[in-house]
């Protein structure tokens, strides 16, 4: 009877080992799937930006150096990059799109040109897809990393190799005050 | 953004002294047949306490009597009402739409509505809605409206569904019962992004929010394996929306596509503002708004005036339903739609 008892509850543990593990597998998948969805849509949004770079020079030839920039980031982009690399060129290509759209003001046949107007449209939409996909993110890496942390599958966790995520963060550029009056004159 | 209830009433292309006329000469009608009626009961009654004989005779002509004055004031009634639909519901609806005042409003905004009293959004609309996830064996509606507020498509109307429940007692006796499991309004609205998949809100409870609803999780995931999309719930930022909304989808990131900072606290708004029972969809670049209040909009009573009163009443139900399409900003298009 004993013997029974003991084998039901090897069972039991074995069979709540096998369910933690399936669960912290399929978290860790979907953290990685939002990540791909992140990767996916910068990608799009580089390709927008540069066609928007493309018309903007239509208008405005002194700009051209701007769209040599773009294309020369656009083919250091490859695909086995690293992650943190890739953010680096993204950074590098928002901070030469920016000029480039305040300089935009400055030419309202431009604003008004059909192609910008749906290039924008496409822009703000990727930005929105952005935004959701790195909030799905971090939900995601937080919903891992507080089962890996709570009691008692962090006594299993990092025996399996699963370790904590960092979250998506805004960079410090971004948080500060926009000092428009610089930006303006340039 | 839409005009007063006064500036309605100007725009208005009829004459509702007309229709007040005919509302005051009907109430005054009923009066009279129902003051005829008991004095006929009481002659009735006079004379079967003097001839018994007269019992058979006076209950048939009493009887005659009702049913000459009923089918006489529901046919004077029904013009009555027709009227009213035509000339104050359909009325008011145009002078809203055409006097409003939408903010950034450009030369492609539309403002056009029509009205057709008898009928309902279609059985189509209702399971695209995928709001009402229980068995349907009668639906009854009436009031519809449909239109283009600025750049946003609308449709909506009265709606009740009905469940009929069998029971078989132990004679093997059958009843049928029927239970109303909504009554309100269904609304409809083109959503100002382009998205596919399926997101719906429902009102939070106990079972469907907190410890006992991660409980019952498992249990609403099989039966979700039987309906159309697997969805899964999900919680969003923030933590006064999941305290109000039980949030499901079949995609995580349209859903936060969808419901983004500003939407949230919108719904939020939304939600506090109306005490009514309110579950919300997003469905293949669409937005679902059931409203379930219990309450027949837009019909007539004989009682009350209906420039001070009535007019009122449906003045402010169509503003608060054209509203809801800037109260979720649906004109705003600077995403993938135009």
């Amino acid at each position: 009877m004993g013997v029974y008892i003991l084998i039901g509850i090897i069972v039991v543990i074995i069979l709540y080992f096998v369910l933690m593990y399936n669960n912290l597998i399929r978290v860790r998948n979907r953290v990685r799937e939002s990540f791909a969805a992140i990767d996916v849509y910068l990608q799009n949004r580089f390709d927008a930006l540069t066609k928007v770079a493309e018309t903007v020079v239509s208008y405005a030839e002194h700009e051209r150096g701007t769209l040599e920039t773009i294309v020369s980031l656009r083919s250091k982009l490859s695909t086995t990059m690293s992650d943190g690399d890739k953010v680096d060129i993204y950074n590098q290509l928002e901070k030469t799109v920016s000029g480039l759209n305040v300089q935009v003001e400055n030419y309202p046949e431009l604003k008004a040109n059909e192609n910008y107007i749906h290039l924008q449209r496409t822009i703000n939409d990727l930005e929105e897809k952005l935004s959701a996909s790195r909030r799905t993110y971090n939900a995601n890496v937080t919903q891992f990393n507080t089962m890996i942390e709570t009691i008692p599958t962090n006594l299993f966790a990092s025996m399996l190799g699963f370790q904590r995520k960092s979250l998506l963060e805004i960079e410090g550029a971004k948080k500060a005050d926009v000092d428009m009056h610089s930006l303006l004159r340039r | 953004m839409f005009p007063t209830y006064q500036d309605v009433l100007k725009g208005l292309s009829g004459d509702i002294s007309q229709l007040e006329q005919q509302r005051a000469a009907l109430l005054q009608q009923i009066k009279r047949h129902l003051l005829i009626g008991i004095l006929v009961l009481l002659a009735v009654i006079i004379g079967i306490l003097i001839i018994d004989k007269l019992i058979f005779i006076g209950i048939l002509g009493l009887v005659i009597y009702v049913i000459v004055v009923v089918v006489k004031y529901v046919k004077h009634y029904k013009i009555f009402r027709d009227a009213f639909k035509e000339e104050i519901v359909l009325g008011i609806a145009k002078q809203l739409l055409l006097q409003s005042e939408l903010p950034y409003a450009t030369n492609r905004y539309r403002y056009e509505c029509y009205y057709y009293p008898s009928d309902r959004v279609s059985d189509q609309l209702i399971k695209e809605s995928r709001l009402f996830n229980f068995t349907i064996d009668k639906i009854r509606g009436e009031d519809l409206f449909r239109g283009t507020l600025g750049l946003t498509d609308f449709k909506f109307s009265e709606l009740t569904l009905i469940r009929t429940d069998t029971t078989t007692d132990a004679k093997g006796h059958t009843t049928r019962t029927d239970v109303t499991m909504f009554d309100g309004i269904l609304f409809t609205a083109d959503f100002h992004k382009s998205f596919s998949g399926v997101t719906i809100l429902r009102s939070a409870n106990i079972f469907n929010t907190g410890k006992l609803g991660r409980l019952f999780q498992p249990m609403r995931r099989t039966l979700s394996l039987f309906t159309r999309e697997k969805k899964r719930k999900i919680e969003l930022e923030n933590e006064d929306f999941n305290r109000a909304f039980h949030v499901e989808t079949t995609d995580d990131i349209t859903a936060r596509y969808i419901l983004t900072s500003s939407m949230m606290e919108r719904l939020l708004a939304f939600k506090r503002s109306h005490p009514e029972q309110i579950e919300v969809s997003f469905v293949h670049s669409s937005m679902y708004v059931a409203i379930s209040s219990g309450r027949n909009y837009f019909e007539p009573k004989l009682s009350d005036s209906i420039a001070k009163t009535q007019g009122l009443i449906v003045y402010e139900d169509l503003k608060f339903l054209f509203g809801m399409i800037e109260e979720f900003d649906l004109n705003t298009r600077i995403w993938n739609k135009a």
